[in-house]
């Protein structure tokens, strides 16, 4: 009786072809490289859709602060320039809410206080635009544009009959050196006229933006 | 019994250069197709917004009073230029009073609705915008 140990096989241990070795490298560092190629896309191509999402979280609540909440104090207006930076702690465009036939001179933010939603403020408007060299970068802070290289640029058009025209505008437009612009639009009423609020907030070219 | 003990299979990588392939189209259509998700929230915020306005300057009122949709179309029709919306004006029994929509603008293929209660000469009615983005 014979064994299955004992059946004599034809063996080819140890040999590679070389056309189909050369193949398989060839193909191995194809996929290689093409991995790179999707990793370095992938990467870029999130890094910048997440400042494009942060930008335009960023537009839509700021341009929200403005419109819709008096700010922090609600009369800031008569805050004198030089205490500005240590009273003010929050912007907003809409005209002071009367709670109960009181002044609400010390804020009224939150939304259940406000009857005056859209209903901006034309002294607020000024003081912003008047005041803006020197408060610029505290409007950034209040309005929470903190970004690397951010900056805004805040747009109130009035309704004349038959246009809109651009009444006040405060902060820098973007430049050649803007790589996203995100705008927000809010429709408002000013003096009893219609009111288009167009806040854009954009960034500048840094770091990896620029390569 | 025939073997070939560390031979390298052509098919094999084959196979695997499909698969790769398939992984990194794959990748580029789901990165290149991220949209915007804001879409849909400046839609139904515009509508608000627009309701609001409308509803505080009296026009809407206006509108129920002399059944005139000068007014309110105009203000459609100023929009922001991406914009399309159409407004309707209910009473308590559900019957549209009114109605007024932009000019210029087609069939909606997304729309956002916002409504917002408003009383005129002591009679409680209910407007209905809905906004969509016009087509190019």
């Amino acid at each position: 009786m014979k064994t299955v140990s004992s059946i004599n096989i034809p063996s080819k241990q140890g040999q590679i072809f070389t056309v189909d070795a050369a193949i398989a490298v060839i193909t191995f560092i194809v996929i290689i490289i093409a991995s790179i190629g999707v990793w370095e896309y992938v990467v870029e191509k999130t890094y910048l859709n997440e400042v494009r999402n942060d930008l335009a979280a960023i537009s839509r609540n700021a341009a929200a602060v403005l419109v819709e909440t008096p700010g922090i104090p609600a009369n800031w207006t008569s805050v004198s320039q030089s205490n500005f930076n240590s009273t003010v702690t929050s912007l907003g465009l809409t005209a002071s809410s009367s709670i109960n036939g009181q002044d609400s001179t010390l804020g009224s933010s939150a939304g259940f206080m406000n009857s005056n939603v859209l209903v901006l403020d034309s002294q607020k408007i000024e003081f912003l635009e008047n005041f803006q060299l020197e408060n610029y970068q505290r409007y950034k802070e209040l309005l929470g544009i903190l970004g690397p290289g951010y900056e805004f640029n805040l747009k109130i058009s009035l309704w004349n009959g038959s246009a809109y025209d651009i009444k006040s505008q405060i902060g820098h437009p973007p430049d050649i050196s803007s790589v996203n612009v995100l705008q927000s639009t809010r429709l408002a009423l000013l003096d009893g006229n219609w009111t288009r609020v167009q806040l854009q907030v954009w960034n500048r070219c840094e770091g990896v933006l620029c390569s | 019994l025939f073997l070939k003990k560390g031979v390298i299979f052509t098919l094999d990588a084959v196979i695997a250069l499909l698969a790769a392939s398939v992984i990194i189209l794959s990748i580029y259509l789901l990165i290149g197709n991220l949209s915007d998700i804001s879409d849909g929230r400046d839609l139904q915020q515009i509508g608000q917004d627009a309701l609001t306005v409308l509803e505080k300057d009296g026009s809407l009122a206006y509108a129920i009073q002399t059944k005139s949709n000068v007014t309110v179309t105009t203000y459609l029709d100023e929009l922001p230029a991406q914009y399309c919306a159409r407004i309707q004006l209910l009473d308590s029994n559900q019957d549209i009073q009114f109605s007024a929509v932009s000019g210029g603008c087609g069939n909606a293929d997304r729309l956002a609705v916002s409504r917002r209660i408003f009383i005129s000469e002591r009679k409680t009615y209910m407007a209905e915008i809905e906004t969509w983005i016009k087509e190019n």
